[in-house]
């Protein structure tokens, strides 16, 4: 937030703005999908019937239904081609946010139908030869007046349809831009290195014969994060509690549902794959799994080039030098190159995958559960090999762990998530000497001794139960129902993240410092 | 010291693959004394599984073979039984909970069904009710809320911590002398993990069965095991009780993992890493299988040659098979002193 009394307004206005805008662009977005897909229904019937002979001659009280019913079947291949024209106009102009494809399209189908107006308007006495055939007084292809008329019926349909969605991109767009607007302007003022406010990620669940959405999944639930540069925050939480999501989401791997990404000045929330593309370049991944992580079938060479043929910066003598040096960091020898990652073990695969990273420079490495898949003995040289790339190359890691000891090892700052939420965030210190949310005191003595002659001496919180589901989270405070303290406010009101006292936020009513680790005399 | 249950000599078990024979035991002996908790640490490939299922006939021959070896239990050569007998024991006198939940129960058949199934196979003529009665008190034991709904549900229905529940109330249905928990905790999250191990330490009150506790994490071993195994290349590199292995480690190996640890309740700069990867168990480095990653062979041809044996260590019962364990008398790792205020037992 702004700090100078000038900004504030205005940057308060924009927030706020923000929102509307945001609501809106999606209603447009929704709504021009549901145009266009009557627009490819009714084109589908016009098409069914086409291929579909008996239909086109079935009679009812005399009335052939076919010809009668979809307008178009008489009246040949043109309206039908016509239309799935002006539908897939519409449909790339939608989908490139550009109106005036769509409006291309709409053109189209009023051409269509003017063809149609005038073949049926033209009299007796003109000899109208179209390609659509002849005209009903001429005893053409369309035998039904009721058969032209609907066809023209039909492509005035469609053609409006065409101008809606062009119209509703054209706003859906001057939506995007006003929010692009907005969100460059905040993204001037915000804190850190990268800034994620109010995130959310929900997973549709789908069933049925239809595949309808029949609820969501809270993967991320409201997030506020801000990350500094240079620093490294831990994210730790049960498995389900979303800390994987939420680390796809901040590199856009996942689309948000909501809420804002402000990334080194710029506002990516929204941004497409293309604009995406020059941030990813900045935002780097390394997978847990250094065994599905590797194409097998790609030399080290062609997988860490990789990023820099992307780029467009591998050309000849340079990529290979790149990757020699690339190699020679992480602790492997150019040597290695040519070989194929079965030839590594997993301790080697988490090299080349931190040096696929490394090869473009980037600000932020998200390390998702980077030393999980590795023996205790490779783990700390993986861990070792980190920090110190860090330091060499002043990186900015996020790291998501479930090991709470690797974790306080390598991170400055810990958040502690529970199904979407952070629950918990602070200083190393204050998370694992202090921590005052039950759910991270209940974590911390759930991690094992750390020696045999302080068995029974911890103070052990053993929750009850597992965690609920994401698709359908407690109210109030998600915790509640593991939770030793609840009251009946935690069911009715979500607690805040916020410092009730005791040096750093922690989302509970009743937050109070326990020290889960100290030893208590036997 | 009392008669051991279980008495292992010599094992070794290996498996033939396209790249040659796969040594994966070489000759380890042990025993296991009734009531106590053995824990087998090492990483993944250092045979601490191959080791407990060769008992168990779960070797599947060929491609695998039990090169040599006996392990007595009860008077018998579990080695030696038919395919017949070693069903006899198997989940009646020995009993094992695998890693995963989700793959070693059988998705189609109620979790009651395969709990009574567990009971059935040995006791045929045990009428149905009693069985019935028997499977929730079981449930109940464990630690699965509302055993009476639960036993008819099937295994998706209960999640991971559950499924790993049942398991070990399949396990102890019998009352086994023997449990072997194979990484039973591994596939769970830390809240979970807890509860599975409280768990396992009420069921081994109840039982008083001889537990070997199967697992890659010190923090596990520390918090349940009374001795402790240190595998290393298919071989035993170091035993001896929990508290002497975590104080005082007298083979390099072990000293190398403790110290690789990162400590929970304190900061470090940096980590001490064991450089190098474990050796591939088809062609094990000569003499000492861990000598490319030690520190403290300093180049000495010994290590390279001799096979060390496991020999005394300081403290009784303590042995570490290292040439120049003596070189780490007085060494002390960095678990060996209580962080907080309250020294050791």
């Amino acid at each position: 937030m702004s700090t100078n009394g000038d900004g504030q307004h205005d940057v308060a206005a924009l927030e706020a703005g923000l929102e509307g805008w945001e609501a809106r662009a999606d209603r447009l977005k929704l709504l021009g999908q549901r145009l266009l897909s009557s627009s490819v229904v009714i084109s589908a019937v016009s098409l069914v019937a086409l291929f579909t002979p008996w239909l086109r001659v079935a009679k009812v009280h005399g009335i052939a239904v076919g010809k009668t019913l979809t307008g178009t079947s008489g009246a040949g291949w043109y309206v039908v081609i016509a239309l799935v024209v002006a539908v897939v106009l519409g449909a790339i102009g939608y989908k490139m946010r550009l109106f005036l494809i769509a409006a291309v399209g709409a053109l189209v189908a009023f051409a269509m139908a003017a063809l149609a107006i005038a073949i049926a308007a033209s009299p007796k006495s003109v000899h109208l030869s179209l390609p659509l055939g002849k005209g009903p007084a001429h005893g053409g292809a369309v035998t039904t007046a009721w058969g032209l008329y609907l066809t023209i019926v039909t492509c005035l349909v469609v053609a409006l349809a065409m101008v809606a969605v062009a119209v509703v991109t054209r706003i859906w767009d001057l939506a995007e831009a006003e929010l692009d607007r907005a969100e460059a302007v905040l993204a001037a003022d915000k804190p850190g290195l990268l800034r994620i406010e109010n995130l959310v990620t929900h997973f549709p669940i789908k069933a049925g014969l239809f595949k309808r959405t029949v609820g969501q999944i809270h993967a991320v639930d409201g997030v506020d994060l801000t990350v500094y540069k240079g620093e490294t925050i831990g994210l730790v939480g049960e498995s389900g509690c979303g800390k994987t999501t939420l680390s796809r989401t901040i590199l856009k791997l996942v689309e948000p549902t909501s809420g804002r990404i402000y990334f080194d000045g710029r506002g990516i929330s929204r941004w497409g794959r293309r604009r995406m593309r020059p941030v990813r370049r900045e935002m780097q991944i390394v997978f847990q799994d250094p065994y599905a992580s590797l194409n097998p079938r790609m030399t080290v060479r062609d997988i860490i080039g990789e990023p820099l043929r992307i780029a467009g910066s591998y050309g000849g003598d340079r990529g290979r030098q790149r990757v020699d040096e690339l190699l020679r960091t992480v602790g492997l020898s150019p040597e290695h190159a040519n070989r194929f990652p079965h030839e590594f073990s997993g301790g080697q695969r988490q090299r080349i995958g931190v040096a696929r990273a490394l090869a473009l420079n980037p600000q932020v490495i998200i390390l998702d559960e980077p030393v999980s898949a590795l023996d205790v003995s490779i783990r700390a040289q993986v861990v070792n090999l980190l920090e110190s790339l860090q330091r060499d190359f002043g990186l900015t890691y996020i790291f998501v762990a479930h090991d709470l000891s690797v974790v306080r090892h390598v991170s400055d700052r810990v958040a502690v998530m529970y199904l979407g939420k952070i629950v918990e965030i602070g200083d190393k210190h204050q998370i694992y000497d202090e921590p005052a949310h039950p759910y991270t005191q209940a974590l911390l003595s759930a991690v094992p001794i750390e020696e045999p002659s302080q068995r029974g001496k911890r103070k052990r919180i053993v929750l009850e139960g597992d965690v609920p589901s994401p698709a359908n989270p407690p109210s109030g405070c998600r915790f509640r129902t593991r939770c030793w303290k609840a009251q009946p406010i935690c069911a009715e009101e979500e607690p805040a993240l916020i410092d009730r006292g005791q040096g750093h936020p922690a989302a509970c009513h009743f937050a109070e410092i326990v020290k889960p680790l100290d030893l208590v005399a036997s | 010291m009392a008669e051991p249950l279980l008495s292992i000599r010599d094992l070794a078990v290996e498996f033939r693959t396209e790249d040659g024979i796969v040594h994966a035991v070489d000759g380890i002996s042990y025993d296991v004394f009734p009531g106590e908790t053995l824990g087998i640490v090492g990483e993944s490939g250092s045979g601490k599984s191959v080791s407990t299922m060769a008992l168990l006939g779960l070797i599947p021959q060929p491609p695998g073979r039990i090169a040599s070896g006996t392990a007595m239990f009860q008077g018998k050569d579990l080695l030696k039984l038919s395919p017949k007998e070693l069903r006899g024991f198997r989940g009646d006198e020995v009993a094992m909970v695998f890693q995963d939940p989700m793959t070693s129960l059988n998705p189609v058949l109620k979790v009651g069904y395969q709990l009574a199934e567990t009971i059935k196979t040995h006791y045929p003529k045990e009428p149905d009710d009693k069985v019935k009665s028997r499977v929730v008190e079981l449930l109940r034991l464990v630690g699965v809320p509302n055993p009476d709904a639960r036993v008819n549900q099937y295994p998706h229905e209960f999640s991971g911590g559950m499924r790993q529940r049942a398991m070990i109330a399949m396990a102890i249905a019998n009352s086994p002398s023997l449990l072997i928990a194979d990484e039973p905790t591994t596939a769970l999250d830390v809240t979970i993990q807890a509860q599975v191990l409280e768990v396992l330490k009420t069921v081994q009150e109840e039982t008083q069965a001889a537990t070997i506790l199967i697992t890659h994490d010190l923090g596990i071993v520390a918090e349940m095991c009374d001795r402790v195994l240190v595998m290393y290349a298919g071989r035993i590199v170091e035993a001896g009780d929990v508290l002497t292995i975590f104080r005082a480690p007298r083979h390099p190996y072990t000293v190398g993992l403790l110290d690789s640890l990162p400590k929970l309740t304190e900061d470090e700069e940096w980590l001490r890493p064991i450089p190098g990867s474990p050796p591939s168990l088809i062609n094990r480095p000569s003499g000492c299988a861990f000598h490319p990653r030690c520190f403290l062979t300093q180049g000495r041809p010994r290590c390279r040659e001799d096979v060390p044996e496991l020999r005394d260590a300081e403290g009784a019962g303590h042995f570490a098979a290292c040439h120049f364990s003596e070189e780490l008398a007085g060494h002390q790792s960095k678990f060996s002193e209580p962080v907080q205020a309250g020294s050791g037992t």
